[in-house]
């Protein structure tokens, strides 16, 4: 997917405010890149502008030859799960009912790691559970390209920890593009294979870790240098 | 939990019973106090007499019945109307403010002072009365509808957004569902008041109905029958209510905001 010279302002108690600033990001079509940033510096107005949420005030979001970014499937903050529908039905939600399969629905299922919970409402199940409906309901509509929008942030360490790694486990058997976004460095490094630090409306450094491969120990010399390093970019840019 | 909720409701019951012996009690002391002539005021046992009456020649039934399907009909249409103005508010923003005024100008026009104009325009056949209920029904039914089609959350409607649904879709799919817990409230309103006009109407003009019933036996001085009337009436309009109050219930534990009503 590519992205280029996107702006959007907003209007704030009459003063005009200018979130993206002509920002240019390339993202593989496969690989998880990770834009990493404070509160409010644009993230989430990025990947609702890319989910077509959002209209830009000027730029481009193109997918490969297209002029259109394709299908894509967004996994918001809150799992956003509809709560008069069964568990299996909020998976089914953005499929077509001629194009709804048995067996791709066990499948996702078995995926997201909730067999047995086919029948139950999203209020009897917990945060972590809440978001792995979320996901499965958007790899069912199969989409070209993933977009996260802080997904476990709202999560306890313990249950963040393991909704990473099912991330890295899913994402290695199904593959797809993921744009990840964040404001947890050691985030960005768990999951990321290209971080991209957005500061002051547009992307600035990317890191590429394409070469370091998955599960990756945060504790080791490598990703503690690159820690380092981030923490000096992103310093810099505060200053 | 569970346990704890049944005994309470266990508890509930004995005191509704208890308040319900104490009225009695009170009721047989008044009329057995020689204050009031047994006329105006009949001993519970008279009218229990009344009701058995009523109940073995099959009268009572009979206009439970008539009313029933009175307030049944137009209730039907006033929902019918209800949801297509609701539909109407949502889809299409600007046809509110076309019909919004008038709306306005009938919630605050109390039915029952329709009644002489429904009856030289349309007789006192049974049209007139399902006009009051219809009248009385709408808005309690309209206003909660359009309540909750416009309180469908934004987050959700996004989720259709994602998904790429129409319009339409969204409607089906996602306001709908959304508002059903404000549709059931409103009906359970709706079906209240649907109830007090069809009284009111009957007592006016009718030759049947529980309305009917009330107005006959006060001029034939059976103030017992005109009790039996109120206590029929005011069973069934709880029975009504119960059922809402249960189907609320359902839907809100189906999902997960506790029980309602």
């Amino acid at each position: 997917m590519r992205i280029r010279g996107l702006r959007k302002n907003y209007q704030v108690s009459g003063r005009c405010l200018e979130v993206l600033k002509g920002l240019d990001l390339d993202l593989a079509d496969e690989g998880i890149t990770v834009v990493l940033g404070r509160s409010g510096c644009g993230k989430t107005t990025l990947l609702r502008l890319i989910a077509g949420l959002e209209t830009a005030d000027w730029g481009e979001i193109a997918g490969g030859e297209m002029t259109d970014p394709g299908k894509i499937g967004v996994i918001f903050q809150e799992p956003r799960l509809m709560p008069w529908l069964t568990v299996e039905k909020n998976i089914l939600f953005g499929v077509k009912k001629k194009r709804q399969d048995r067996e791709a629905l066990s499948y996702l299922l078995a995926l997201t790691g909730l067999i047995g919970f086919e029948k139950a409402r999203p209020f009897q199940l917990s945060g972590g559970m809440q978001q792995r409906v979320a996901l499965a309901r958007a790899l069912a509509y199969e989409p070209d390209f993933l977009l996260m929008d802080e997904p476990f942030a709202a999560l306890d360490y313990f249950t963040r920890t393991q909704m990473q790694q099912e991330l890295l486990r899913i994402h290695q058997k199904e593959n797809k593009g993921i744009l990840f976004v964040t404001h947890s460095i050691e985030e960005a490094l768990t999951l990321g294979t290209k971080i991209v630090i957005l500061e002051n409306g547009i992307c600035g450094k990317s890191y590429d870790l394409g070469d370091v491969a998955f599960p990756r120990d945060l504790l080791s010399e490598e990703m503690l240098s690159r820690k380092r390093e981030l923490i000096l970019r992103i310093e810099e840019y505060c200053q | 939990m569970a346990e704890k909720e049944k005994s309470g409701g266990i508890r509930r019951g004995w005191k509704t019973i208890w308040g319900m012996v104490i009225l009695l009690i009170v009721w047989q002391m008044a009329a057995g106090s020689g204050i009031w002539s047994a006329y105006v005021l009949p001993p519970p046992a008279k009218v229990a007499r009344a009701l058995t009456k009523l109940v073995e020649s099959g009268v009572l039934f009979c206009h439970i019945l008539v009313s029933g399907r009175r307030v049944l009909t137009g209730f039907s249409i006033a929902f019918a109307l209800a949801m297509a103005g609701g539909i109407l508010a949502t889809q299409v923003h600007t046809a509110e403010e076309y019909y919004g005024g008038l709306l306005e100008f009938m919630r605050n026009v109390p039915p029952i002072s329709l009644i002489a104009l429904l009856i030289l325009w349309f007789g006192i056949g049974e049209i007139s009365k399902i006009i009051i209920i219809v009248l009385a029904s709408f808005f309690p039914m309209y206003l909660n509808i359009r309540k909750g089609f416009f309180s469908a959350s934004i987050r959700l409607l996004e989720v259709g957004d994602v998904f790429r649904l129409t319009r339409w879709q969204k409607f089906c799919r996602i306001v709908l569902p959304s508002a059903v817990p404000d549709i059931l409230v409103g009906m359970r309103i709706g079906l209240g008041y649907s109830w007090r006009a069809i009284i009111g109407a009957e007592m006016i003009a009718a030759s049947n109905g529980l309305g009917y019933l009330i107005l006959d036996a006060q001029q034939m001085s059976r103030s017992d029958k005109v009790i039996v009337g109120i206590l029929t009436i005011g069973t069934v309009g709880i029975l009504c209510d119960k059922i809402f109050s249960l189907l609320i219930g359902r839907v809100a534990g189906v999902r997960g905001a506790g029980g309602v009503g």
